[in-house]
């Protein structure tokens, strides 16, 4: 049968831990058992006979609740450690000094149940059990070492810029370093299913649970407490045994857990005002109702497959109208000039130039007023006889979704009406230019308006296909905050932010939560169902008094 | 006040004159930013890519910050560094990178340059190294002066971050 192990995460001191096991061995298995054995033993008196079955009786179901690390000796341990010449370690001398005390009180019982504690040399064998079905169990070279390699414990001392590679690597090391495992106290509680007469036997001995407890508190029982599921083992004879396992709670006092409650939301308290009193509480405040405040952080990266080399990029930020910065800045610049490097994706130019700017809008509905700011840039390159040709014009909006956006701003320039102007360019530098920049755009001098009809010609126009730029923005809007009444997430967070303490704020606000639905269900019933009620009513005593039974039943339901 | 926790890794670094890099690394925030935990510059390891590829340094960061404003948002600057097979550093690439400002899972790439010397520099540098080098690291994350630069393009630096706010909504604050 396949055991699952149940892990929890406690902070409680682990002594506070307690396990209950029930051990009971199945009757008619027991009934069977002591017909065979006296069918098989036809020396055995008739006295015996009849004393057997109220021994096994006796010895049927035991029940033993032990704490963390207790110790409770087995059959076999106490014939073992009895006798002083077997005691070799102070461990097992203290075992036999208590088995003497036991001795000399009389306080022999045959108890089936007993465990293994992290002390005990047997404790490492039953980490030795197989793990699968498989006919070889023998362990790898791998496998040999890792279970040499001591338990790693968290290094306190650990310097890091102080030699951190070690040639070669020490024995001592390797078995430090290479480990599996967090260290981890273990706990066997154990028992010896055997008949009752006869010497205990090693193979009688079976695991009912396993607790292991590591240094991060992670607390695994094998089996998980259940005290309604039965396990069943069995022993070499053939018996069948049932076991259970629970955890003995002890119930905490009202005025101890209003006193732990108390000393949370003192220590969240503390917590909270240390980080007021680090940082404040203040921030920046949101603009006024339907303004906006824009942040926006960005970089021009790079410029991708332009022809000359040694380029910079001069750009500029129009704002419309509507939109002001709040402090001031430069809203044009010039990048370093780079030279390019050839990639696969052809000649890349680094700039890296950073922009960072705060603007202000007095209206929400921007389209209205102008449209949104944008950034103009103009890709100009410097030949080694320090002549500056221009290699192409472009734009961007700015993004008007918040968020992280990596924009590629494809380029033109001018073609000049005839060859000489190429023949210019080649020889002796010089390139037809916009007049405005924002020509890349809307001209400045057109004005939209839906009644005119005017549309936006720029046929006649000719232009020389270009590079492109590569830009990242990245755009933080603030605005009044408006929070809806569903806002559920928000509401909590702001609670846990107010009072601390999560679960009795969460839990009250989940009964709202729950008692605001139920009466929403209950209004939305009455409404679709008061018509047919009234029908029903001209039976019954009075409209109303229907009406409450209904909403009786509907809480009842919720 | 709202929070701001910045996780992730210094990932590594492509297309350097030479693949043996590291790389020293440092945040810059404005005034309204409090740095609660995390330590902000590091150095990392010098890597030596198998196959002279990418080097990977897998660097690990993760700052806490409080805020006040956003105005300000982190940026990192970056400073690439190649080892030779004489064992000399020479400086490869100035880099720098805002932060994304939108929460979740951002993969960056940083575009670095370097200074382009003169043909009297070059010829030290490949002799002797050093090229030529800023005089203040601030150049690097401003644009003010950049216009007095000549550089190079150099390799590009990766980053993977991940963003988390708090209380973001709360100041109607929409990132």
């Amino acid at each position: 049968m396949a055991l699952v192990t149940s892990r929890h995460i406690s902070h409680d001191p682990v002594s506070n831990l307690k396990i209950k096991v029930q051990l009971k061995r199945i009757t008619s298995t027991t009934v069977l058992g002591n017909i065979a054995e006296t069918f098989a033993n036809p020396t055995s008196t008739g006295q015996e006979i009849e004393l057997m079955p109220r021994e096994e009786e006796a010895g049927a179901t035991e029940e033993a609740t032990v704490s963390w690390q207790e110790k409770v000796l087995s059959q076999r341990e106490i014939q073992l450690y009895g006798d002083l010449i077997n005691c070799n370690t102070v461990r097992e001398r203290h075992y036999h000094d208590v088995i003497e005390g036991m001795r000399e009180r009389n306080e022999f019982h045959h108890r089936r149940i007993y465990t293994c504690v992290e002390e005990d040399p047997a404790v490492g064998d039953k980490e030795n059990m197989p793990l699968t079905t498989r006919t070889s169990q023998a362990l790898s070279y791998l496998e040999h070492k890792i279970r040499q390699a001591r338990p790693a414990g968290r290094k306190q001392n650990y310097t890091p810029l102080q030699h951190p590679v070690q040639v070669p690597s020490s024995d001592v090391n390797r078995k430090s370093n290479h480990v599996q495992l967090v260290a981890a106290q273990r706990m066997y509680i154990m028992a010896d299913i055997g008949r009752p007469r006869g010497l205990p036997r090693p193979e009688d001995e079976v695991v009912l649970c396993a607790v292991t407890m590591d240094t991060n508190h992670v607390l695994s029982i094998t089996p998980p407490f259940d005290s309604t599921k039965a396990h069943s083992i069995e022993n070499s004879d053939g018996d069948v045994w049932e076991y259970t396992v629970e955890q003995v709670v002890q119930e905490i006092s009202d005025q101890d857990q209003s006193r732990e409650l108390e000393v949370m939301d003192e220590l969240f308290a503390r917590h909270s005002s240390l980080l007021h009193n680090m940082v404040g509480s203040v921030f920046t405040d949101p603009p006024q109702e339907g303004a906006q405040r824009v942040h926006v952080f960005g970089e021009i990266a790079r410029a991708i497959g332009f022809e000359a080399d040694n380029l910079f990029v001069n750009y500029s930020f129009d704002l419309p109208l509507g939109w002001c910065v709040e402090e001031e800045v430069e809203m044009r610049g010039l990048t370093q000039r780079s030279h390019v490097r050839e990639t696969k994706s052809g000649q890349i130019a680094h700039f890296n130039h950073p922009f960072e700017m705060t603007l202000f809008n007095s209206s929400s509905k921007e389209e209205e007023i102008g449209g949104r700011p944008r950034l103009f840039v103009e890709v100009r390159s410097v030949d080694g006889w320090d002549r500056v040709r221009l290699e192409g014009y472009g734009y961007l909006t700015l993004p008007p979704t918040p968020g992280c956006h990596t924009q590629t701003v494809q380029t033109w320039r001018p073609e000049g009406p005839d060859n000489t102007t190429k023949l210019r360019r080649f020889f002796i530098g010089g390139t037809p230019e916009l007049s405005d920049v924002r020509y890349t755009h809307v001209p400045s001098n057109y004005s939209s308006h839906p009644d005119q009809n005017t549309l936006l010609g720029k046929f006649g126009f000719r232009t020389i296909s270009s590079g492109s730029v590569e830009v990242r923005v990245n755009v933080v809007k603030q605005t009044m905050p408006t929070f809806v009444e569903d806002d559920q997430k928000y509401k909590r967070v702001a609670l846990k932010d107010k009072y601390g303490r999560p679960g009795v704020q969460l839990a009250l606000l989940d009964a709202i939560e729950t008692f605001s639905k139920a009466r929403k269900r209950l209004e939305t019933m009455r409404t679709t169902l008061e018509p047919s009620l009234a029908r029903l009513a001209q039976n019954v005593n009075t409209e109303q008094s229907v009406i409450k039974r209904w909403s009786k039943l509907t809480f009842n339901k919720d | 006040m709202a929070e701001v926790h910045i996780i992730g890794n210094l990932d590594g670094g492509e297309g350097f004159s030479s693949p043996n890099l590291s790389c020293k690394w440092c945040f810059e925030t404005g005034g309204a930013w409090r740095l609660l935990e995390g330590v902000k510059d590091g150095q990392t390891q010098v890597d030596h890519p198998i196959d002279e590829g990418r080097a990977h340094w897998a660097h690990p960061i993760d700052l806490h910050y409080a805020i006040k404003g956003i105005q300000g948002w982190p940026k990192v600057s970056l400073q690439v560094f190649s080892e030779d097979i004489y064992g000399r550093t020479q400086l490869v690439g100035y880099g720098f990178v805002h932060l994304p400002t939108s929460p979740g899972f951002h993969e960056i790439e940083c575009p670095t340059w370097q200074l382009a010397g003169t043909a009297l520099d070059q010829v030290q540098s490949y002799f002797v190294g050093n090229g030529p080098q800023l005089i203040n690291d601030d150049v690097i994350a401003s644009g003010s002066d950049r216009y007095r630069l000549q550089t190079i393009a150099s390799g590009t630096v990766y980053l993977s971050l991940y963003i988390v706010t708090r209380n973001f909504n709360k100041f109607g604050i929409e990132s």
